[in-house]
């Protein structure tokens, strides 16, 4: 089977339907948000009556609307849907107008009236963790004796690392159409990660069973996490539209609205301290992670749960203290993003070893691969390293970019030139698969076999860009091996398949691919009973779509068999579920196995800055990764350019501007992400002889592990600017923009 | 009004400043997205054709701030109107290169490179400048630069094609046979008359980021106010000439180097929408153009009834956004001297492509005889108007090249402006980044300086 994915040429023709896309029905409202514009207070008063008069208008509605329960939280039960009585970020909504026209529900936003007593708020995470103003109590990880091996430490450093947020920017903005349907029913079309989320939320806030609620969903225009838990809100407003209006409602965001009412992903804050001994190896590790979680939890503490997992990336280190504090500030609530919280934690361990290098005269990249992992080396958390290649794709990544030539051709051109200089980093990654949270780790697939030879296939995964259709495509063609062309993979409906996890953690093709291949051997098992009876006892195989009795090629074909399965009334569909075997986790203990499998991989990052002016370009990245035995390789390529570029972008141009808690870089004129200018040369190379035992067909997840190549850049640029100067000391803080390399490389007098 | 929506004429009465993008979406031409309505994404991106002097000329532009006013008599082409029944070749690459993944950027995409194909200088133009306006928050563009890359081919034989470019597009299955029709149909639309007060609308790439939609549209490009000349003495720019047109100026390459200096300007869409007159009067403390011909010493003329007066670019700003413009009176056109001079102009902004400067500067000045005569400096981003830095200019006159007086000019430059944090940089930063960028002037015109400074 060729590797292209031959579901995106509708996306090429404009035909693909998105939610705004869709057909609106006859008499369908639209919706504006009405939303806080201080970042923390008390609604003193809240009139919505002249709004209710506004043209066009049908309904205004507020916290009183709600029939169950105002709650969206889905770890911890803390943030409102509306708000009621109090505001706690600037964008929470307040209200939200019902009326004929987008434009009309747009004015009467203007003749709500509220007034607020302001509080004290808080934007910074330290200050919270200080204040005691905490999500939930920290989490701490511990291997080995942290305290007694200081003392036998040759280098000791410590420092301060902080990151910012990022907006995912999701081409498509968040959005969803509520249709009323018979007895209560509501079928809601969203542009969610997590059609389950939204239907169980959806239910505990209009008060009904889970049954009353479908959720459909087709496509997504991009989401990035950005659409996990924060899809909910925008599909509970039509929802409860809907229960209130008997009409179908529609709310789709603007771009402005998008990037000041939804979560980013989280800045951290952290203090740290690392030792080695004399040759380099890191003997003990201890920080402590202040996430800016945001005013509400969201899935912070599940991201905080993943920093602290990936706190020592791919290095081994005897002796581990790391400690994270999800602290509560004015913010909107941030949330999941490619990564969850490995980045932060990775970019934070690069800053220490960037430090040790500085300080100890070891090139990094020499500390990099001493202290690497290798198989049963022990994660801070009990899990052992296995079918570990860290240390491979290490070596193979130095030398496939000719690292050492290019550090001293580098060398060369930095003598001769005064301002323009060249920088160059490696970034090695090692990333767990799995949800965290164990019970997550659970996929259904539900898969027909019409009595044509057609096939359809619904699953719980959502379609995002990712390819994930493609793969489960992939994965159905091979199991009944049959052309591709006679598969359909269905939207993600609530009523096909149900209780389903997001797709997310890039788990999708994992769970859901499994969950298909079962069904997939479901029906084969059956069909080859089918085929004995024709064609009497013996090893029945299909290969191509062809019968084989013992080996040997027969006449009986693919649609022949389906249709004897049929007249001999033999079921055509199957449904199949899968969880993740042996994984668990103790909390208590904080250890576990919590991941199926680790991902692997390195990069090799060439920046040049203009040290005159701090500008720069990212010239090229070179890439080894390990994908496993690669399901679809322009897929996997393309998953790999992609989040590296998005791992660019948060390190260097990416930046989270607020003005006292208000978002002020909230349009793409003053939040830029990567162009098509910006964006380096990718040279990628997939690691052979990789497979992966633990995951469908030998394949591995791989939409979030590159994110972290990205991480490289910043450490690219370091070395450039300090090839102009070494005197000051550098700032362990992203994204380096211009501004802030410039204001590294000079002095103003 | 009437225009030509892909295959078909048709009639419509909509408030004429709505913008495209919204009666397109409105008229099930779902394929055409929207991604951010401000002109920085390229999802809403359609083709407008028209007929210039007798030929039908093409460009890609974001339908979000293209007032539907404008297409009267004009032909507008979304993804729809490209389809056929088989994937055209730029499609088809795209597929072929894993160039799509969520697929709500790609008919962008696909309307920019086929603007390309239309209306590109296939010899010299590089094709990724007809994609620099598009953003894929997916691919990381690795897969869409590979595609381009397969479509070399086609761009072969299109060039090499003894036919005029649209039927040899339609051989190369690029556009649908229809557009062969096109020209006659458009000949036969009339485009439609307008007002006489209301706001005026240039290129509306500031307008219609600021208002979703305007009342009362005066659409200037009905006024003949377009164009590049030069007399005697001066070389002319009208008010509606756009920037690309300015980029790519014969007359004023001879004196100025505005192919690559305006190239850092927005994006090719957007640089063939902006023009000069919009820069200027829309007063942005940072528009690129103003900072540019700020430091030519430029002259414009404004007219008013049919009274006419000409002043000095730099007396023309008087505070924000507050300019010597009388009501109704239109800016009409723009001049500098027809003479060489050392000229530099650089921008920092924090994306290098499609965004705008945190800080701007321009040079002009002679050197003569170790002396520098008539120098004028110009910065944006660092005060409430584009700034003429009077003070600095001055200074430098009859000074010799030397680092000692480069950084006095610096500094003095700096007793000239007034910078403010916001979310182009903090003060602090961007009066660093004035000096920088004022020594980058005199490093690039006297590059001995560079070992100095
Ligand atoms: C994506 C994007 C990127 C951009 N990048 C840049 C950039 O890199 N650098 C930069 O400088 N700018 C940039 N801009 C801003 C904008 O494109 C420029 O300022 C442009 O030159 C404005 O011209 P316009 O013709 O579009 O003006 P319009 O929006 O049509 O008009 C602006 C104002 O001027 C008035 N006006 C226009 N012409 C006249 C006239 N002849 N007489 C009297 N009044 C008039 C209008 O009534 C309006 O008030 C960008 C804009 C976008 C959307
Ligand atoms: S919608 Fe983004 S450019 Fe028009
Ligand atoms: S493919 Fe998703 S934005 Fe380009």
């Amino acid at each position: 089977m060729n590797d292209l994915n031959d579901l995106t040429p509708p996306h090429t023709r404009g035909e693909s339907i998105f939610v705004d896309d869709m057909p609106e029905p006859k008499c369908m409202l639209h919706t504006a948000v009405f939303a806080s514009s201080i970042a923390h207070g008390k609604i003193k008063s809240l009139y919505i009556q002249n709004a209710e008069k506004c043209e066009g208008v049908i309904k205004v509605l507020t916290a009183k609307d709600i029939p169950g329960e105002n709650q969206i939280g889905r770890i911890i039960q803390d943030e409102e849907l509306l708000a009621d009585g109090k505001v706690v970020f600037i964008g929470q909504p307040i209200a939200v107008v019902l009326a004929e026209t987008k434009e009309q529900a747009k004015q009467a936003i203007d003749s709500i009236i509220i007034n607020y007593e302001e509080l004290p708020a808080i934007f910074d995470p330290r200050v919270a963790a200080k204040k005691g103003s905490l999500i939930a109590p920290s989490r701490t990880f511990t291997l080995g004796d942290v305290d007694s091996t200081w003392s036998k430490c040759a280098t000791i450093i410590k420092g301060r690392a902080d990151s910012g947020g990022q907006e995912h920017i999701y081409l498509e903005t968040q959005g969803s159409l509520a249709l009323p349907g018979e007895r209560g029913k509501i079928i809601l079309y969203s542009s969610t990660q997590a059609p389950t989320t939204i239907q169980k939320t959806v239910s505990k806030i209009l008060g009904c069973d889970m049954n009353a609620i479908e959720v459909d969903v087709k496509r997504l225009g991009g989401a990035f996490g950005g659409k996990e838990d924060q899809a909910t809100p925008w599909a509970a407003f039509c929802a409860l539209g809907v229960y209130h209006t008997g009409r179908p409602v529609k709310l789709v965001l603007d771009r402005k609205e998008d990037m000041q009412m939804t979560g980013k992903r989280h800045p951290y804050s952290t203090d740290y301290k690392l030792g080695l001994d004399k040759e380099g190896k890191i003997l003990a590790f201890s920080a402590e992670y202040y996430q800016n979680s945001g005013a509400a939890a969201d899935l912070s503490t599940a991201i905080l749960g993943r920093t602290l997992f990936h706190a020592t990336n791919a290095y081994y280190i005897p002796h581990v203290r790391v400690t994270a504090y999800p602290c509560r500030t004015n913010i909107v609530p941030f949330t999941a993003f490619r990564g969850f919280g490995a980045p932060q934690a990775m970019f934070v361990m690069e800053c220490i070893l960037s430090q040790v290098a500085e300080e100890t005269g070891i090139p990094v990249e020499v500390l990099q691969e001493k202290n690497l992992l290798k198989d049963r080396d022990q994660f801070p958390y009990g899990m052992y390293a296995e079918n570990c290649h860290a240390r491979r794709s290490f070596s193979k990544v130095v030398q496939d970019s000719n690292f050492d030539e290019l550090k001293r051709k580098i060398e060369d051109f930095n003598a001769k030139n005064r301002f323009t200089k060249k920088g160059i980093s490696i970034m090695p990654i090692c990333f767990g698969i799995s949800f965290t949270s164990a019970f997550l780790n659970q996929a259904g697939a539900l898969v027909h076999v019409y009595n044509d030879g057609s096939v359809n296939i619904s699953t719980g995964a959502v379609e995002m860009g990712q390819g994930v259709n493609m793969k489960i495509k992939t994965i159905a063609a091979r199991t009944l091996s049959i052309k591709p062309e006679r598969i359909r993979i269905e939207s993600t409906n609530t009523g096909r398949v149900i209780n389903t996890s997001p797709t997310a953690a890039s788990t999708g093709a994992d769970l859901n691919g499994k969950a298909v291949e079962f069904a997939c051997e479901m029906i084969l098992e059956r069909l080859r009973d089918v085929a004995s009876e024709k064609l009497g006892t013996g090893g029945i195989s299909i290969e191509d779509e062809i019968v084989f009795l013992e080996g040997n090629k027969t006449e009986l074909v693919w649609e022949e068999l389906i249709w004897s399965a049929y007249m001999n009334r033999v079921n055509l569909s199957a449904q199949a579920f899968y969880a993740t075997p042996s994984i668990y986790y103790d909390y208590e203990k904080e250890k576990g196995k919590p991941f199926a499998y680790h991902v692997f991989g390195s990069a090799v990052t060439e920046v040049t800055v203009d040290c005159l002016r701090g500008t720069y370009t990212i010239d090229k990245v070179h890439v080894v990764h390990d994908a496993g035995r690669s399901l679809n390789y322009l897929i996997d390529l393309g998953q790999v350019e992609g989040a590296l570029v998005q791992g660019i972008g948060w390190m260097t141009i990416e930046e989270l501007q607020y003005d006292n808690g208000k978002l002020i870089s909230d349009t793409l004129a003053t939040y830029k992400v990567p162009d098509l200018r910006f964006a380096p040369k990718i040279d990628t190379t997939f690691l052979e002889d990789a497979d992966n035992p633990a995951a469908v067909l030998q394949s591995k997840g791989i939409g979030e592990p590159p994110f972290m190549y990205g991480i490289g850049a910043y450490f690219a640029l370091k070395n450039a600017a300090q090839a102009f100067r070494k005197d000051k000391e550098w700032n362990y803080s992203s994204p380096i923009t211009p501004e802030k390399l410039l204001l590294y490389l000079h002095d103003m007098e | 009004m009437k225009f030509i929506l892909n295959q078909e004429i048709i009639e419509i009465s909509v408030p004429l400043g709505t913008p495209t993008l919204n009666f397109l979406r409105s008229v099930g031409m779902k394929g055409v997205k929207e991604g951010c309505h401000e002109g920085d994404c390229g999802a809403c991106m359609v083709l407008l054709g028209e007929l210039k002097d007798n030929n039908l000329m093409y460009k890609a532009t974001t339908s979000c701030l293209l007032p539907i006013g404008e297409v009267a008599g004009k032909h507008v082409v979304t993804i729809e109107g490209l389809n056929q029944e088989e994937l055209n070749p730029i499609q088809q690459a795209l597929v072929d290169r894993g160039g799509v993944q969520c697929g709500f950027c790609t008919p962008g995409f696909v309307v920019s490179l086929t603007a390309f194909f239309m209306n590109g200088n296939l010899e010299k133009d590089n094709i990724l400048t007809s994609i620099e306006g598009n953003v894929c928050r997916c691919t990381g563009y690795a897969s869409i630069i590979r595609a381009t890359e397969q479509l070399s081919e086609q761009i072969d034989i299109v060039k090499n094609s003894k036919k005029e470019r649209i039927q040899a597009l339609i051989d190369a299955k690029i556009l649908p046979s229809y557009f062969t029709d096109i020209y006659n149909k458009l000949k036969e639309l009339k485009k439609t008359l307008q007002q006489n007060e209301g706001t005026f609308i240039a290129g509306g790439t500031d307008l219609f980021v600021q208002k979703k939609t305007v009342d009362d549209p005066i659409f200037l490009s009905k006024m003949n106010l377009a164009g590049i000349w030069t007399d005697k003495t001066h070389i002319f720019i009208g008010a509606m000439a756009d920037t690309e047109s300015i980029r790519s100026s014969v007359e004023l390459n001879t004196i100025l180097n505005t192919e690559n200096h305006l190239a850092q300007i927005s994006s090719l869409p957007i640089r063939q929408k902006a023009t000069i007159g919009g820069n200027i009067v829309n007063a942005s403390p940072i528009g690129d153009l103003t900072i540019y011909f700020l430091a030519l010493d430029a002259d414009i003329s404004l007219k008013f009834n049919g009274k006419k007066r000409i002043i000095k670019l730099k007396d023309f700003f008087k505070g924000y956004k507050t300019l010597d413009l009388k009501k109704g009176e239109i800016l009409e056109w723009i001049r500098i001297k027809k003479e060489k001079k050392l000229f530099s102009f650089e921008k920092v902004a924090k994306r290098m492509h499609v965004d705008i400067a945190s800080v701007n500067s321009a040079l002009s000045l002679k050197y003569d005889n170790n002396k520098i005569l008539e120098p004028h400096l110009s910065a944006g981003g660092i005060g409430p108007i584009p700034m003429y830095l009077e003070k600095t200019s001055s200074f430098l006159e009859n000074k010799k090249i030397s680092s000692d007086n480069v950084k006095e000019a610096a500094q003095i430059a700096d007793t000239e402006i007034s910078p403010i944090s916001d979310v182009r940089g903090s003060a602090l930063y961007k009066r660093l980044l004035l000096r920088q960028l004022i020594y980058a002037h005199f490093i690039s015109l006297f590059p001995e300086l560079e070992g100095l400074l």
